[in-house]
């Protein structure tokens, strides 16, 4: 059953729509939730509440034609969200490390006037992924979307690690001075 | 902005970038060729197994990759039904044993045909409710038992039907459109589309007025008679200057903004159901 045929489940309301997406993708959710939690039984609830999530917000959304990309985004703002609430997970210090790596593309950080308009910084994140090349485009998202480990990008890509360290240094520098350039800079 | 909410807020790039990032590398890993021989190896045993498997395992089912389970009889295909209705302990009144499925992931499984209904077929096979939720919400697991399955003409299967005085109309949330045996010409759908929609939210829509309440002629049937559908409960409205065309009231709910479900009232549309299939049915009452 293609994608395209899963929507339709969905908004026919036939609750095979969601035995079909775990079919489908269920493994490919519950490793990106485990990449995230750390913790098998909490992948599996973010897993199974994609499904609810997906469930209550097709229809409006109608997600034909990227269907995996629509669910894995649920799935990774869930397993973020379980993770900063639960202490008790060990991978918490992941996203930690995470969150500052980040903070050094924020031309003004933790500054109240300069929180951007949700749909500005789509723009302006989506600007700036298609600046890049495919290669550091993938390495990047691997490394902020997906929260891959810097050796499973190394393996994925063929690259060694400090080379995808440095990539990505590269790409958050880039990402800073493109955020400053449209304007985020006060 | 903290770097936090940048995380959180990387999750609003665009599909297609998530996608790409998703599918392998364009280039060859690096370590690919000092993987090659294993790789050879694995395939070598793979190769192996694949062919002592099926005499480990006979008759274990192999479920197909896309599509709904289905069998084909009297080259016909039928899928099995969504419902749980369409699963039964006991053999369906009126269903004969008529042979065993030759081919596929049943070959060896008895099958049922009813003349009066040949848009069913029946099979015996192992079932199984796992995936169903219990009153909790929690997936229940239930040990696989004997039961009498209902394949539905793939025709037939998944469409939302109401008849009206004779006329059958076809949910757009349902139609095929596409197919060689279409449920709605192309033209026909994307007029509607355009005029309509799918799915109206809206409290009344103009010149459409109700005309009752359907009853329900059950799961995975062909609807006939004054007013009935195959989907229990339906409202039905109707405008005499469009024969074509008929609303069902419609309920449905979104995650709205983040405090919890939204409701939403409206209209499901209905045109009429053109498929061959549909031909056999038409004005049958």
């Amino acid at each position: 059953m293609d994608d395209g045929q899963i929507v339709t489940l969905y908004l026919q309301r036939d609750e095979a729509a969601i035995r079909r997406t775990a079919e489908r993708y269920g493994r490919r959710l519950y490793a990106l939730a485990l990449g995230i939690t750390a913790d098998a039984q909490t992948a599996e609830e973010c897993e199974n509440d994609t499904y609810l999530q997906a469930w209550n917000t097709i229809p409006p959304h109608e997600p034909r034609g990227y269907l995996y990309a629509f669910l894995a985004r649920i799935t990774r703002h869930i397993s973020l969200n379980r993770c900063r609430d639960r202490a008790r997970l060990c991978r918490r210090a992941q996203t930690e490390a995470l969150d500052a790596e980040l903070e050094q593309c924020i031309p003004a950080p933790d500054d109240a006037a300069c929180r951007l308009e949700e749909r500005a910084l789509q723009e302006a994140l989506n600007g700036f992924l298609a600046s890049l090349s495919r290669e550091k485009r993938g390495v990047f998202l691997r490394r902020y979307w997906f929260l891959d480990s810097i050796a499973d990008i190394a393996a994925r890509y063929g690259m060694s690690e400090s080379k995808v360290k440095s990539m990505l240094l590269r790409v958050r520098r880039q990402l800073r001075a493109y955020l400053v350039k449209e304007g985020y800079d006060l | 902005m903290r770097g936090a909410e940048l995380l959180n807020s990387m999750e609003l790039v665009d599909f297609r970038y998530v996608e790409e990032a998703d599918t392998a590398p364009v280039g060859r890993p690096r370590r690919a060729v000092r993987w090659a021989a294993a790789a050879c190896l694995c395939l070598c045993l793979a190769a192996a197994l694949a062919a002592l498997l099926p005499q480990l395992h006979p008759t274990q089912p192999q479920e197909p990759m896309d599509g709904a389970p289905g069998v084909t009889v009297n080259g016909q295909v039928f899928l099995v039904s969504p419902h749980l209705s369409g699963v039964s302990q006991r053999r369906p009144e009126g269903f004969a044993e008529a042979g065993t499925l030759e081919n596929g992931a049943l070959a060896g499984c008895t099958y049922y045909l009813n003349p009066d209904i040949p848009e069913w077929v029946y099979v015996c096979q192992s079932a199984t409710k796992d995936g169903t939720l219990d009153e909790t919400g929690a997936a229940r697991t239930v040990e696989p038992y004997s039961a009498y399955v209902r394949y539905v003409d793939a025709r037939l299967r998944g469409r939302q039907l109401v008849c009206c005085n004779g006329v059958l109309y076809i949910s757009l949330w349902s139609a095929d459109s596409r197919s060689e045996e279409p449920d709605v010409l192309g033209a026909t759908y994307e007029r509607a589309e355009r005029e309509y929609g799918v799915r109206i939210e809206a409290g009344t829509v103009e010149g459409f007025a109700p005309i009752g309440t359907a009853d329900f002629s059950g799961d995975d049937t062909v609807p006939s008679g004054a007013l009935s559908s195959n989907v229990p409960g339906l409202d039905v409205w109707a405008d005499p200057a469009q024969p074509d065309v008929l609303l069902t009231s419609a309920v449905w709910y979104t995650a709205g903004d983040g405090t919890g479900q939204q409701r939403h009232t409206g209209f499901d549309v209905y045109v009429r159901w053109v498929s061959p299939f549909a031909a056999r049915y038409a004005g049958t009452d």
